[in-house]
Parts: structure tokens; C-alpha cells; sequence
């Protein structure tokens, strides 16, 4: 078991620290004796932070670490090598999406204690982490020393898996397994576990929630991987905040939330556990929303037993025609197939269909495999592809909208805007941005191809020095613009603090979930850095204007718990 | 699910596995002899006979709330045994009882590392709520026993059910059996062979069997029917000391345990009319704190006086404290918290009705079972045992069954180091019991169910052999038609009719349970004298009688059928008064 | 005392040839019935250890008091967690306590002391 963890925590500049009090953070966490040692690394995506990660890593051979960050998936990634080199083994480590799952989802000051809980709850689960060389292991693993042979598992695998072993385990066949932990779920004795899915671990993740202290119901959610979780960061990227005391665990599969899991929820005080899935039978893993449902009635009915508010155990399913996708209309699609090139699942089938009398080769979607993520529709040279919930056509009307309504600026700013060789053209309409810009009150958009290139920052130099106001950058890696903007300073005659940046990259490039709602976001954080406006934790736009149903179920769930009161397990 | 049912001997289909070390019986003590034997040599076999499932088998299926001996840091093995010494009336087995003392937390603190919540003070050492005992939260410390004993690598079988030992000559090398599950004839051949199957409850009627749907509303556990005694007893193996009986003041109608409410909280016992009277009658024993069969009996005398019911008065328990002794039920007697909630019982506001409890033959907590070495080797060459069924120390709880447990494991590996490969013709012995075991099987349908058989053995023991209807009570006319009656149930097995393999296992239940009976009855015949008030009574002599201060042991003389009954000495080790705890 | 199976809820561990409840219960007590339902073959013999009611992948076994010893009808659940059993007793006149009880060591124990603010 680990026992001293470390917490490194990214500081984004602005962004965060905005909003996120990351030096009371780490006076909060320091005080926690589980926690070993916070770090603050300032861009921990940047080459510098990551080396700086390394060295911390490197010296302190902390033998748990729980990293903070934007996108802390993407940044596993790229952390996980170094991780690996310092010789620590990776269920060691673990990350908090600080952006989405904190600083999007809260607001004010529930967003510190959110953090404080979300961190902790990892450094929890980490420490009660179960050192095991078959981390790497690509299917369930059973304990034979708990094994009752009960062989439900084999009952309820999807795809038949299981087989009994000459002694009359059951045994998994690694080639079929595909690790949606519908066994993990069912495992009366909780012997079967994931590589990643522990229930030790999200036990203890569970055991470590608190809440604010406050009234606020503390409510946990389970999000499958390859719907609701997706969908739900979607929903809060496009603005909606969480009921404060929301906390998500994500799972392969609602199938896999075993009841011990809801148990041990209720009973360290969570007042309401909600298992957020898929609408009854279009599971992706098959039947796992029906063996959630079926397992959740039947623990329902056990509450009822025990005089306890079965209400405060729930299934929602999440509408088949809110579930994100992409939609190619066969109309536009010219069949050139750039799409299956640049599709990071494998999810685009090449099919042929008869239109108008002649056959003609198009592109669908693995509806299984693809996570809607828009990488399709970014590259797609003909515009048929559109992410079903999101597509351009709704996104510039939004941006138009809010445009017209909400800013407008002093009428002498400059907007400089990189378009990084064209990269950022995939997601973001320039022409329309440009037009909106000027509409605002800009009376100068400058694109550039390549701002950080020598040539063109002598070019912006050169137009800026004719146009003296206040302005913004907008571009990708912000330090470097930091260095550039120094040096250059004299020339344009700015005081630094008259600039505002906009990193466009780390908001739409690293996004994993929805580029095209994170083009958005970062469209806003223009917008509302030429106004002056406070930065948008994208709350204060909605998304089409309409209710999501985020807001409307979930926090029709929220108020069901409310009305119930506390839950009488509370300690 | 029930099983086709063979129609004849022959349809038997036979198990025949080979072991360095068989243990007989996964529950505690037989645990903790695997682990330790796997520990001392993991490439040893071990196999555990089990004829339940190791998960939640024995006395622990429930869960326990205290370990009722863990040697506290400033106090010495010495001391322990004082202490026991005088809560036994002054009779032990004193070389056992130090070697126990000496790695009696061993186990237990084990067993914390490997999962078990041990309730700790504010220092973070564990919290004593008695003078030696220490609170812990075991409702699921089987488990997690068991779990460890399979890591170690540990062989488990489980259901089946041990009928006879195995002999090379002298030597015992194993033991034979029946699948209660897949109806298999079993032999398990061991080097060495360590019986660990607990004591023997149900001989005696429980009143708390009065209505018929509570057949085993009892304190000890019902499935622990004395089979390692009977095996011992039919193969020769010297017993000590069955007629120190265990009973004891348990709550009323359940059978539950009452530590757990007197000593943990302190609350007082009193009579009808409020009196405290441990300290007011008992003060020389030692008022709360006298021996335990003082504490079991008096409460009776009480009632018999016409000073019943008897209470533990628990009005004056704060809410919080109820709360936390509900909850120490719950982790080791469940059910009496559900026992309380179906009676609308109000503990805050009525106190606990108490009563005798049935008497039991637990080694465990008194001095009843196999006569030992210092190896805990019974007189069987080849044959150990630990826990409830090994004899000479009283209070060994939970803590000192899992320490036997270890040392037996210690004295069966030196000992199979001593002795070669088993080369040995068993066809004729196997042939033998299988013979034994199924013939409830095929005995006519008319003939005797188990059930009847266990019932009329228990009122038999409850009437003439000093049971709790009798207020313990006994005398020599008694005990001889107690034998007389069990010597005829004995020659009646063989009317035993089973017509599944359920009810086959009940029936050596009852045919082990006669037989540990019969030897209970002789030694209570040989014991012409009151040493224990209450464990044992005899109302023809009521006094002490200094010539028997010392063991009755007892053996089956193989050749006539008799059963010898004659004395060993005490010999004092740990100086100091015997009937004084601190001296 | 008496194990009572829910058959709404049993499900014979999905007809398997031994349920859970057969396989652990110390005095070989349940067994599964020509309906494919757990059954307890001798309700006398149980000793209420609550083996097979914490067990039951369910929830559909209750332990009970026979009347002779109790009154209609109180309730004892547990409700299994990973390192911990909530119960909750429902007395015959319908008050409710519940205790949540932990039954097995975890490597972080829960209390931390940061303060709240």
C-alpha cells in the first residue's frame, strides 16, 4: 500500500487560478496526512512542466502520486512514460480532470471544496491500491482464494467469456473479454476485479467523499465510459454546473457498479447514489443496463425492507436521441474516406448504398465504437460529417447570438488570432469569428498563420503599432506568447496588463470529449476577454438556449434527495 | 439439490487422497494449524476435512465481539494462567496453559494484519474491556481466516463429514468419511492427522427448545456435535475431564452470550428483588469476578430460592452505550438484536432476563477433551489436537484455540519429520467404515429418524445427567439409568434410517453425540464429590472431596467395550494459591 | 430461529446446482427446491449465525423468530458493503435503528484531519 502520496497540481495561469484558489488548495491538502507532499507546476502540458513532473517525481520516488490538470486524460498520457521511467508502477498514480469535473461543474466557492474532495478521493483509492503485476493484465482477473464457484459471472457475461476450469472455477478467456465488468458488477463475494477497476479502490474513493459540510445533499454518480460520461462532460463543457455535492465515478459499464459499491455509499453518509447509464437495452456492452437495472430493483427492495427511502437509489437512462454521435449525410459525402483515417477508434465503416438509382461508396458510423469525439467532422472536406448534438450550424448560431447580446467592447481593440498553419480553421468558422468580432465593437482582427513564427509576429507588430488600445492574443501555448510579447513590447508601445491571451490550443486540442463544444468554449473566452467580462466557466452561456437534460432530469433527481433530507446512515 | 440416492453399497463411489498433514475440522483452531504448518514448510500437504464450508464453519459462522484472552503488555503468561487457574477452580493442565499463554496473541495479532478491526484505545493499542479481554469487530472473521488459509495454500474439502480415524497398527494415518454433497466415500491419508472439530453441543434438551421451531436455540454451535471426541473415544484415546461441563448464565429465551453486556458495560446481575447477589452472597469467591461455574450456577440458586427471574440490569445504560453493545451483538450474535426487536424489548428501560444455559463439552472453555502431551499429541500415536476438542486448559477462547492451533501444527510437523512414508494395507478398515457409514441409507424406512434418536438422547441427558431443567442437579441413581437408556440408544443405531444425505450426516451426529455421552456419564459417575457448583452437581456429594483433587480421565478398553475411567495428578507449575486470581 | 427465502427475489443463483446459500450455511440447511428456489429443508436446526442472509446476491433471505420465542414481526437486514454491514432492526412496534458496523480493515482509515472550513 502506498503511504506517502504526492499531489501535483497543474496551474494554468488565468484560467484556473481564476477560479480555482490552488494556493488554499494546497493548504488544505498539505494539512491531510495522507498526503505527503502538493506541488504546484505552473502548464504541467508544457515541456517545462513535464520536466519539472519528472524531477519531482525522480527525487521524491513518492510511491503514490494523484496528478491535477485540464485534461488530465490526455495528460496521463503523456505523463504516463515518465511515470513509468521513474519506476513507479502506474496504478500508483491517478488524475483529477481539474477542468472539466471541477472547474466546469461548480462554481464559486464549492469549486475549491469539490476539488479538495475529488483529490482526496483519489489519494484514497490510491492508497488502498492493490499492488498487482497483472495491472496489465487486458481482462478480469479472479481471486480464486475467494471464489465461491457460484459461477454467476459465467451467467451474466455478454459474450461468453467464462468457462469453467477443471476444477470448477471460472476461468476468462483474455482473447473475448472486452473488460465491461458485468462480472465485477455481479460477483456476489466481490472477488472479481479490471485492470482499473478495483472495488478495494473505489470503495475507499467512495469512503472518501465528504461533501461541503453544507445542506447540499451529497450525491454520487456513476458514468459509464462509453456514453454518460462523455455526454455528461459534454453537458457541463456546453454549461451546466453540477448540484454542488456531485461526484462522478466512472465505470466501463453501469453493469459493473457492484451492489457493495451502493452499500458502502449509503452507508458512509452519501445521501443519494444515482447509476447514470443507458436507456433500457442500447448498451453498448450489451445487457449491462438491464442485469444495473434488474441488481438495483432488487437492492431497492431491500431498502424498502430496511424503512429506508428506496428513492435514493436510482437508475437514469440517457435518451437515446441525446446520445452524442456523429451523422453523415449521404447527400454531402464524397467517399474519400478521410474520415476512417483520422477516427482514433476505428468506428468509421465504409459502406455502399444506393442513391438516386446509382450506388455510390459513403461513410457510417460503428455506432459501438465511436465516441463522438468530432475529429471526423473537423477533417471531413465536404462537411458530411456533424456530430449529431453539436453541429456547426448550432454552434455559430450560438456564438452569433450571444455576439449580439452580451458584448460589446470599447470599439478600439485589436483581436490577433492564430490560426496555427490551419489547424485551428477545422474547428473554428474564422470568417463567421471575424465577422462577429467586428460586430462586437473590434475595429481590428488580425489572423495570422503562424504566430509564433518570427515573421508574423513582426507583421502583428507592425499593424499593432498603428492601432494603440487594448487587445487579445489569441493562440496556443501561452508562455511562449509571454517571452515573445516582452520582447516585442517596446516596439508596440503596451503595457503587458492592456493584453489579454486566449490559449485556443490547450482549450480545443486537448478537449477530449467534444472539440467542437470546446471551440465554443474557447470562442467565448475571447469574446469575453476583449469585454472585460469575468472568464467563462462556460456557465454563462446555454447551450441553444434550451434546458439539457442534464439539468432537467439530474436535477430533478437532486431535488428528490433535497426533499428526502439527510440520509439517516450519516454518521 | 438433492442427489440420486444409491441403491446399494456398491453404487458408493470412493475419494482416496494422500496428505502430509490432515487437519480435521476448518474452524478456527484447525486454521490456524494449516497456516502455521504451511508457514513452517510450504511444500507440506495440508489438507482440511471440512464438513461445512471453511468460509463459515464452527463456533465463528456468526461472528465474535471480544477475543476473551489477549495478554495485556504488562502482564506475564504467569499471570494468565493464575488467573485461569482460579476461574477453573483450581484444576489445569499448567504446562499446556504457559505454552498457550506464551504465543496467545500470535494468532490475533495475525489476524488484525490480515484484515480483522480490533477495537483501540486513544494510545491505538487494543482497548481491553475486561481484565484480559479485548473488543473486536469479528462478523466476518471467518472469512477472512479462511481466506488466508487457502492463500497459504492450504487444501480444502469441504462437506465432508469425518466419521472414523485411520490406523497403521497403532499409528493413526487419517481419517475416513462421506461427502455430504456428492455422497462420495472419503479416506484422507496423513503422516500426521490433527483433529480440530470443535466441542459437542446438543447432548443435553435446551429449555430454550421448548417450542419446536427452535431446536437449536442454543449458545454453542449446534453443528459442532462432539465428532472428534467420538473418534478418539471409539479408537482408544484417553479423554480428561468431560465432567467439567460448561453452562453458563445466558439471556433468557435466546441463549445468548452476557459478557458482552456485564463485563463490557458493567452492568450489575440482580435477583427479583434488586439485589447484587454476586457481591452480596459470592463475596468470597470474588462477587462479579468469581469462577465461572460460580457465575453459572448462582443465578439458578437464586431462582430455586424463589428469588427469580434473574436480570442484567442494563436501566442505567446511557443510549450511546446501548447502541454500541447492540452493535457488538450484531458482530458476533446477530440475531439477538432481532431477538430484542421481536419481544419490543426496550433494554434502556427493562433490563435482560437471564437463565442457565444447556451444558455443553466445550474444551475451549473448560478442561474437556483429549488428554495431551507436550506436543499436543493425543495418546494416539500420530494423532494432535487443538482447540474445543484438546483438553486440560480451560479459558482458552477464541485467541488460545488459534494458539493450540499453531502448536499443534509445530508438534504434527516434528513429528512427521520422526517417521517415514505411510506403506500401509487400509482395504480392510475401508471397507469397514464405508459399510458403517451408508447403512442408514439402506436400513428399512420403518426404523429410527435421527431426529428421534437426538431428541430422546437430549431429554435423557437433561433429566438424569443434570441438564438445566434439573437445575444441573445429579446423583448416582440418575446417571445410572442416563446409561443405561444411552447404552440401549447405542445398540438402536443400526435402526437408523436416512433418506438423504442430510439427514445420513445427522445421523452420525447422533451416533457421535451417544457416544461422547456415554463418557460424559462415566466421568460424572467417577467424579463422587461437587467441584464445580453448577458445571457439576451432585447432590449425593455435595462437598468437595480432597482425594479427587486431580484429573478423571477416561479410555474405551477396545477389547471388552468397557469404558475405563481413572485419575492423572494435578501438578502445580505456576506457584501461588489456586484459588486465588493475583497470587 | 428461521432463514425465510423471498422467492419474488430469489433467484436460485440463476439455477445453478448449489446457491450460495447451500453452500455456506454450516448446518447444511439450504438447499434449492423443485421450483429453483433456495429452500431451507429444517427451519428448527438453523442457528441464526446470518450466514446465508449476508451472502444472498439478492437480498431475498430473512432471518425470523419462530413466535414461540418472539412476537410477530420484527426485522434484522444487513445490508453488505465492501468493508462494512449496515444493518437495520425494525422492532414489532415499527421503530427503526440502524448501525453500520465495520467488518474488515482497510488500508486508509477514514478519518482525516484537515478541517472543514
Amino acid at each position: 500500500m502506498p503511504n506517502s502520496v504526492d499531489v501535483v497540481l497543474c496551474h494554468c495561469q488565468e484560467d484556473s487560478s481564476a477560479r480555482l484558489d490552488l494556493e488554499r488548495l494546497t493548504e488544505k491538502l498539505s494539512k491531510n496526512k495522507k498526503i505527503s507532499q502538493v506541488y504546484v507546476v505552473e502548464h504541467l502540458c508544457s515541456m517545462a512542466g513535464t520536466k519539472k513532473f519528472v524531477e519531482i517525481v525522480r527525487n521524491n520516488q513518492p510511491s503514490g502520486l494523484v496528478v491535477g490538470a485540464c485534461a488530465a486524460e490526455t495528460l496521463h498520457q503523456r505523463l504516463s512514460p515518465c511515470i513509468r521511467k521513474a519506476g513507479m508502477g502506474e496504478q500508483t498514480c491517478a488524475t483529477v480532470p481539474l477542468r472539466e469535473l471541477i472547474l466546469w461543474s461548480y462554481r464559486g466557492e464549492n469549486i475549491l471544496r469539490a476539488a479538495r474532495d475529488l483529490i482526496k478521493m483519489a489519494v484514497s483509492k490510491i492508497r488502498n491500491g492493490v499492488d498487482s503485476a497483472n495491472r496489465t493484465a487486458r481482462s478480469a482477473m479472479i481471486n480464486y482464494l475467494k471464489c465461491d464457484k457460484c459461477k454467476r459471472c459465467m451467467e451474466e457475461c455478454p459474450i461468453g467469456a467464462y468457462s469453467l476450469n477443471s476444477e470448477g472455477y471460472p476461468q476468462v478467456n483474455q482473447d473475448l473479454c472486452q473488460c465491461c465488468g458485468i462480472c465485477v458488477g455481479g460477483c456476489p463475494i466481490q472477488c472479481i476485479s479490471l485492470p482499473d477497476l478495483r472495488i478495494e479502490e473505489l470503495s475507499s474513493e467512495i469512503r472518501a467523499i465528504k461533501g461541503d459540510g453544507s445542506e447540499e445533499p451529497i450525491l454520487l454518480t456513476f458514468c459509464c465510459e462509453p456514453l454518460t460520461y462523455p455526454a455528461l462532460m459534454r453537458e457541463i463543457a456546453l454549461g451546466t454546473s453540477l448540484p454542488p455535492n456531485m461526484r462522478i465515478i466512472r465505470v466501463p459499464c453501469m453493469g459493473a457498479v457492484n451492489a457493495a459499491l451502493i452499500n458502502d455509499a449509503l452507508a458512509s453518509g452519501v445521501d443519494g447514489v444515482l447509476l447514470l447509464g443507458c436507456e433500457q437495452g442500447s448498451c453498448q456492452i450489451r445487457q449491462g443496463d438491464i442485469l444495473a437495472k434488474k441488481r438495483l430493483e432488487n437492492l431497492r427492495e431491500t431498502l424498502t425492507r430496511m424503512m429506508f427511502e428506496n428513492e435514493r437509489a436510482q437508475y437514469l437512462g440517457w435518451p437515446e436521441e441525446k446520445r452524442p454521435g456523429i451523422f453523415v449525410d449521404p447527400e454531402r459525402c464524397n467517399g474519400c474516406l478521410t474520415c476512417r483515417q483520422v477516427c482514433p477508434f476505428d468506428a468509421v465503416v465504409p459502406s455502399k448504398i444506393l442513391i438516386r438509382g446509382k450506388e455510390r461508396l459513403i461513410s457510417e458510423r460503428d455506432t459501438q465504437a465511436c465516441r463522438s469525439c468530432g475529429i471526423c467532422a473537423a477533417n471531413c472536406p465536404s462537411g458530411a460529417c456533424q456530430p449529431i448534438y453539436s453541429s456547426d450550424v448550432r454552434l455559430l448560431n450560438t456564438i452569433d447570438a450571444f455576439c449580439s447580446n452580451t458584448v460589446k467592447t470599447s470599439g478600439s481593440d485589436t483581436a490577433v488570432l492564430c490560426n496555427c498553419s490551419g489547424k485551428l480553421e477545422q474547428y473554428l468558422d474564422f470568417e463567421q469569428l471575424e465577422e462577429s468580432l467586428y460586430r462586437c465593437g473590434f475595429n481590428q482582427v488580425l489572423v495570422e498563420d503562424r504566430l509564433c513564427s518570427e515573421h508574423a509576429w513582426q507583421d502583428v507588430t507592425k499593424r499593432l503599432s498603428t492601432c494603440p488600445a487594448h487587445g487579445v492574443i489569441a493562440a496556443c501555448a501561452k508562455d511562449l506568447f509571454g517571452i515573445r510579447m516582452k520582447k516585442h513590447q517596446k516596439n508596440i508601445g503596451l503595457e503587458p496588463d492592456q493584453w489579454s491571451f486566449v490559449d485556443l490550443w490547450e482549450k480545443t486540442l486537448i478537449c477530449p470529449y467534444d472539440r467542437s463544444a470546446a471551440a465554443k468554449l474557447c470562442f467565448q473566452d475571447v469574446l469575453a476577454a476583449l469585454a472585460g467580462l469575468p472568464r467563462t466557466n462556460g456557465s454563462q452561456l446555454q447551450a441553444d438556449g434550451e434546458e439539457t437534460l442534464f439539468q432537467r432530469q439530474i436535477g430533478l433527481y437532486a431535488e428528490t434527495i433535497r426533499s428526502l433530507g439527510p440520509n439517516p446512515l450519516k454518521q | 439439490m438433492t442427489q440420486s440416492q444409491p441403491n446399494n453399497l456398491d453404487e458408493i463411489q470412493e475419494e482416496h487422497l494422500e496428505a502430509d498433514i490432515l487437519i480435521i475440522g476448518g474452524g478456527n483452531a484447525g486454521c490456524f494449524a494449516a497456516i502455521e504448518a504451511k508457514k513452517m514448510n510450504s511444500k507440506l500437504k495440508v489438507i482440511i476435512m471440512e464438513k461445512a464450508h471453511i468460509d463459515r464453519s464452527g463456533c465463528l459462522a456468526g461472528g465474535m465481539d471480544a477475543i476473551n484472552t489477549y495478554l495485556p503488555k504488562d502482564k506475564t503468561p504467569e499471570d494468565l494462567v493464575r488467573w485461569s487457574r482460579a476461574q477453573a477452580g483450581g484444576l489445569l493442565r499448567e504446562d499446556l496453559a504457559l505454552e498457550i499463554s506464551r504465543c496467545l496473541n500470535e494468532p490475533i495479532e495475525e489476524w488484525e494484519r490480515w484484515g480483522l478491526p480490533i477495537k483501540k484505545n486513544d494510545n491505538g493499542d487494543a482497548k481491553y474491556r475486561g481484565q484480559w479481554d479485548i473488543s473486536i469487530q469479528g462478523s466476518e472473521m471467518k472469512p477472512i481466516l479462511a481466506e488466508k488459509t487457502r492463500e497459504m495454500g492450504a487444501e480444502v474439502v469441504n462437506r465432508v463429514v469425518a466419521t472414523n480415524l485411520l490406523f497403521d497398527g497403532e499409528k493413526v494415518v487419517g481419517a475416513m468419511g462421506f461427502g455430504v454433497r456428492d455422497g462420495k466415500f472419503y479416506s484422507i491419508k496423513g503422516k500426521a492427522t490433527i483433529v480440530a472439530t470443535g466441542g459437542a453441543g446438543g447432548l443435553y434438551k435446551p429449555y430454550t427448545n421448548d417450542g419446536n421451531d427452535s431446536h437449536h436455540q442454543i449458545w454453542y454451535c449446534p453443528f459442532d456435535t462432539g465428532t472428534g471426541y467420538a473418534m478418539g473415544i471409539r479408537a482408544g484415546a484417553e479423554m480428561t475431564t468431560f465432567e467439567m461441563r460448561w453452562a453458563a448464565v445466558r439471556t433468557k429465551d435466546f441463549n445468548g452470550p452476557i459478557d458482552t453486556i456485564s463485563v463490557c458495560y458493567k452492568t450489575p446481575m440482580v435477583n427479583a428483588k434488586g439485589e447484587k447477589f454476586l457481591a452480596e452472597r459470592y463475596a468470597e469467591y470474588g462477587g462479579d469476578k468469581a469462577p465461572r461455574y460460580i457465575r453459572a450456577n448462582a443465578p439458578m440458586e437464586e431462582v430455586l430460592a424463589g428469588r427469580g427471574p434473574i436480570y442484567v440490569d442494563t436501566r442505567q445504560m446511557t443510549p450511546e452505550q446501548i447502541k454500541e453493545m447492540k452493535t457488538d451483538y450484531l458482530n458476533e450474535r446477530p440475531s439477538f438484536v432481532l431477538h430484542l426487536a421481536a419481544n419490543g424489548h426496550d433494554i434502556g428501560k427493562e433490563p435482560i432476563e437471564v437463565y442457565g444455559s444447556d451444558p455443553y463439552i466445550v474444551g475451549g472453555h473448560t478442561a474437556s477433551g483429549y488428554w495431551l502431551d507436550e506436543n499436543w499429541q493425543t495418546t494416539l500415536p500420530g494423532l494432535f489436537a487443538c482447540g474445543d476438542v484438546a483438553g486440560g486448559v480451560p479459558n482458552k477462547f477464541v485467541g488460545g484455540c488459534g494458539a493450540e492451533g499453531l502448536l499443534s501444527a509445530r508438534g504434527a510437523v516434528a513429528y512427521i519429520e520422526s517417521i517415514g512414508d505411510l506403506n500401509c494395507d487400509l482395504t480392510e478398515q475401508l471397507s469397514a467404515e464405508k459399510a458403517r457409514i451408508f447403512s442408514p441409507l439402506f436400513t428399512n424406512e420403518d426404523g429410527v429418524l435421527p431426529r428421534w434418536m437426538e431428541e430422546k438422547m437430549q431429554r435423557i441427558m437433561d433429566e438424569y445427567a443434570g441438564g438445566v431443567h434439573q437445575f444441573y442437579r445429579m446423583n448416582e441413581e440418575r446417571l445410572d439409568n442416563a446409561l443405561r437408556h444411552i447404552r440401549k440408544m447405542k445398540e438402536q443405531v443400526r435402526f437408523l434410517y436416512a433418506k438423504d444425505l442430510h439427514e445420513l450426516m445427522l445421523a452420525h451426529e447422533v451416533i457421535d453425540r451417544l457416544d461422547v455421552a456415554e463418557v460424559l456419564i462415566y466421568h460424572l459417575k467417577y467424579r463422587k464429590e461437587t467441584r464445580w457448583p453448577g458445571w457439576q452437581t451432585r447432590m449425593d456429594y455435595p462437598e468437595k472431596n480432597s482425594a479427587l483433587d486431580c484429573f478423571v480421565n477416561s479410555k474405551l478398553n477396545r477389547d471388552t467395550g468397557e469404558v475405563e475411567v481413572f485419575t492423572r495428578p494435578y501438578e502445580q507449575i505456576v506457584p501461588g494459591d489456586r484459588y486465588e486470581p493475583n497470587l | 430461529m428461521a432463514p425465510k427465502v423471498l422467492l419474488n427475489k430469489c433467484d436460485g443463483c440463476k439455477a445453478e446446482k448449489e446457491p450460495l446459500c447451500e453452500q455456506i450455511c454450516p448446518g447444511d440447511l439450504m438447499t434449492l427446491g423443485t421450483n429453483g428456489k433456495a429452500i431451507c429443508r429444517d427451519p428448527r436446526d438453523c442457528w441464526d449465525c446470518m450466514s446465508c442472509v449476508k451472502i444472498c446476491p439478492q437480498g431475498a433471505i430473512e432471518t425470523r423468530v419462530p413466535y414461540q420465542i418472539g412476537y410477530h414481526e420484527a426485522k434484522l437486514i444487513p445490508m453488505m458493503g465492501t468493508n462494512r454491514i449496515t444493518w437495520t432492526c425494525v422492532d414489532i412496534d415499527g421503530n427503526v435503528e440502524r448501525f453500520v458496523v465495520k467488518n474488515h480493515n482497510e488500508a486508509d482509515d477514514d478519518n482525516d484531519d484537515d478541517d472543514d472550513d
